[in-house]
């Protein structure tokens, strides 16, 4: 992995693990760019936690090397892209994958990861500073789709808190006091601020309802309306695609479930009796800020 | 509810009904040492609507007073109702308000120890105590009620067990403290889920929870595939479970209901899968839900 941003960095120790003899890429002292690879132990453990899969499409921003990205394609049978600012690392990544027979799904491109299109990744990892990772948030937040995975090297996202961290002990590690790696992991959480109508069984008919959302990365908040009443959203959060939340009291209380779409909403509500029925919704309005 | 209720079996009690009672010696009953203080119409209002009294709904209101509380729940909404006080004169004019508006046959009111209610058959309870008697209440509401039994209060809470809802009433007529509001507060009696349960999943993973729950909280552990997972945004709001266990791309969220000896509903998984489930205890299941 490789941290690119030569505006953003200040200077890190650059270092080399050479584990794997086709990636026996000397560190070269490019500029200000710090170029740290990523022990193999990480890479897995980045993999594992973003569940990559056969299927997926995975970009790694500042792909060094192209070990995460070789490694999900020779393991778990993904398509990858490595996104690298150093035509000699994007020269090397690509031998490698030739020589290891996944080229066909495992491409490099010299680009700044911050022009490069992430829209279209499923997963997508990277071992960056913490002042880049929060300028590629609202891209992420904005652009990529509901459940990708977005998992980072020892970075966090600031107030987007991750669904899940976890940390490895990493001995070989050659940056840092502490020898070990945090990782994390976040859904890209459905887009669901705004007004959305829909119709709700209750015990006494049905009822129409107007609901607005406010969001705040996975937590939802916001108002339930019907006629002159007003409930308070409640337990609201996205998962991802999948969004959860309640509203109503006692007799009346629904607990709804489902997955969102960009102007749609269809899942499962339960009543106060744990009676389910399908239910949907529509978007009317866009929030007008996330 | 329209008497702060006492119990025979507290005399003590005369001097803490006195010292929140002063501004009502008006509307004291002259005799013994229980206040009444009617509930204003805009809180009977309030309670019925908050409880969502309807149709087939029995109530039980403890401390019944005038039976104003009933009446209305039986006449707007064809509930029926059993109200209890101490006083056998508002025991007798309740009956006989009843029976005047036809009601006689939906609603009777008993002179009793609201201590010694059988509250069970109760699908919403209304109340207008004091907050002592509330909190001396709290276990057997929590464990005689059926899960899912509405509880409405006025102006007293339950102490650390959180109201659903909750509004605040404008009383300019109000006899009783300094501000001329009321507050209605409302629970919904929930499963007792805590113990161990055995899930399964169809065509899926089984399961083995440790559930504690604080009234409508729900936490605790799951051991899933030889990995113990921690049970993250448990709620249990009446019969209607709720909580997830793993994160991330493990992540499963489990909704359903229960009446505490079962409870089965739908699971989703991380990727969105739905998969219907149900969970059974392995031992006998708690009579009572226990208040930490």
């Amino acid at each position: 992995m490789r941290v690119i941003a030569s505006s953003l960095l200040s200077a890190v120790a650059a270092a080399t693990v050479l584990s794997v003899s086709v990636w026996a890429v000397p560190a070269l002292a490019l500029e200000e760019v710090p170029y740290v690879q990523t022990p193999d132990k990480v890479v897995e453990g980045m993999l594992e936690l973003a569940a990559a899969r056969s299927g997926d499409y995975l970009i790694d921003l500042g792909s060094g090397d192209g070990r995460i990205v070789i490694t999900a394609a020779l393991k778990r049978g993904t398509r990858g892209l490595g996104i690298e600012i150093d035509p000699r690392l994007v020269e090397k990544s690509r031998a490698a994958a030739k020589q290891l027979g996944v080229s066909g799904r495992a491409d490099f491109v010299v680009q700044d990861l911050f022009e490069t299109d992430i829209r279209t990744a499923d997963v997508l990892t990277m071992y960056l500073l913490p002042d880049v990772n929060l300028a590629l948030r609202p891209r992420i937040l904005a652009q990529m789709k509901p459940g990708a995975r977005v998992v980072s090297h020892d970075w966090d996202m600031g107030d987007w808190k991750p669904d899940m961290s976890v940390t490895l002990a990493v001995p070989e590690k050659k940056i840092g006091l502490n020898k070990s790696s945090t990782l994390h992991l976040w859904l890209v959480p459905a887009r669901v601020a705004g007004t959305w109508r829909t119709r709700v069984p209750l015990s006494k008919g049905v009822m129409d309802v107007e609901i607005d959302i406010e969001q705040k990365f996975q937590e939802l908040a916001g108002r339930a309306r019907s006629g002159d009443r007003v409930l308070p959203v409640e337990r609201g959060f996205v998962h991802g695609e999948l969004l959860f939340f309640r509203f109503g009291n006692g007799a009346d209380t629904l607990l709804f479930k489902g997955r969102a779409t960009a102007d749609r909403m269809v899942g499962r509500v339960t009543d106060a009796e744990g009676r389910e029925y399908p239910w949907r919704a529509l978007r009317k309005t866009a929030a007008a800020g996330r | 509810m329209q008497s702060c209720f006492s119990r025979r079996a507290l005399p003590l009690l005369a001097a803490l009904l006195l010292a929140v009672s002063g501004a009502a010696q008006a509307q004291q009953h002259p005799s013994e040492e229980t206040p009444y203080v009617p509930s204003p119409r805009g809180v009977v209002d309030a309670m019925l609507t908050l409880a969502g009294v309807r149709g087939g709904d029995h109530l039980i209101d403890l401390g019944s007073g005038d039976g104003v509380i009933l009446l209305t729940a039986a006449s707007r909404y064809g509930a029926s109702g059993l109200g209890v006080d101490i006083d056998a004169r508002l025991v007798k004019r309740s009956n006989a308000a009843a029976l005047a508006a036809g009601l006689g046959g939906r609603v009777r009111f008993v002179e009793q120890d609201l201590f010694k209610t059988d509250i069970a058959p109760a699908t919403v309870l209304t109340l207008y105590l004091l907050p002592e008697f509330n909190m001396a209440l709290r276990q057997t509401i929590l464990d005689k009620l059926r899960p899912g039994t509405r509880v409405v209060s006025h102006d007293a809470d339950m102490g650390d067990w959180q109201p659903e809802a909750s509004v605040e009433v404008q009383v300019p007529e109000k006899t009783v403290g300094v501000r001329k509001t009321s507050m209605v507060y409302m629970w919904t009696v929930p499963a007792r889920l805590e113990g161990r349960w055995q899930v399964r999943i169809d065509g899926g993973e089984a399961i083995e929870v440790d559930l504690m729950q604080r009234f409508q909280q729900v936490f605790g552990r799951a051991s899933r595939a030889g990995r113990t997972q921690s049970v993250e945004r448990g709620l249990v709001q009446g019969r209607v479970v709720f909580f997830q266990i793993g994160m991330g791309n493990d992540a499963l969220f489990f909704s359903g209901s229960s009446n505490g000896a079962r409870i089965s509903g739908s699971a989703t998984d991380a990727r969105g899968r739905v998969q219907h489930w149900r969970a059974a205890r392995p031992g006998a299941t708690p009579t009572t839900l226990s208040v930490r």
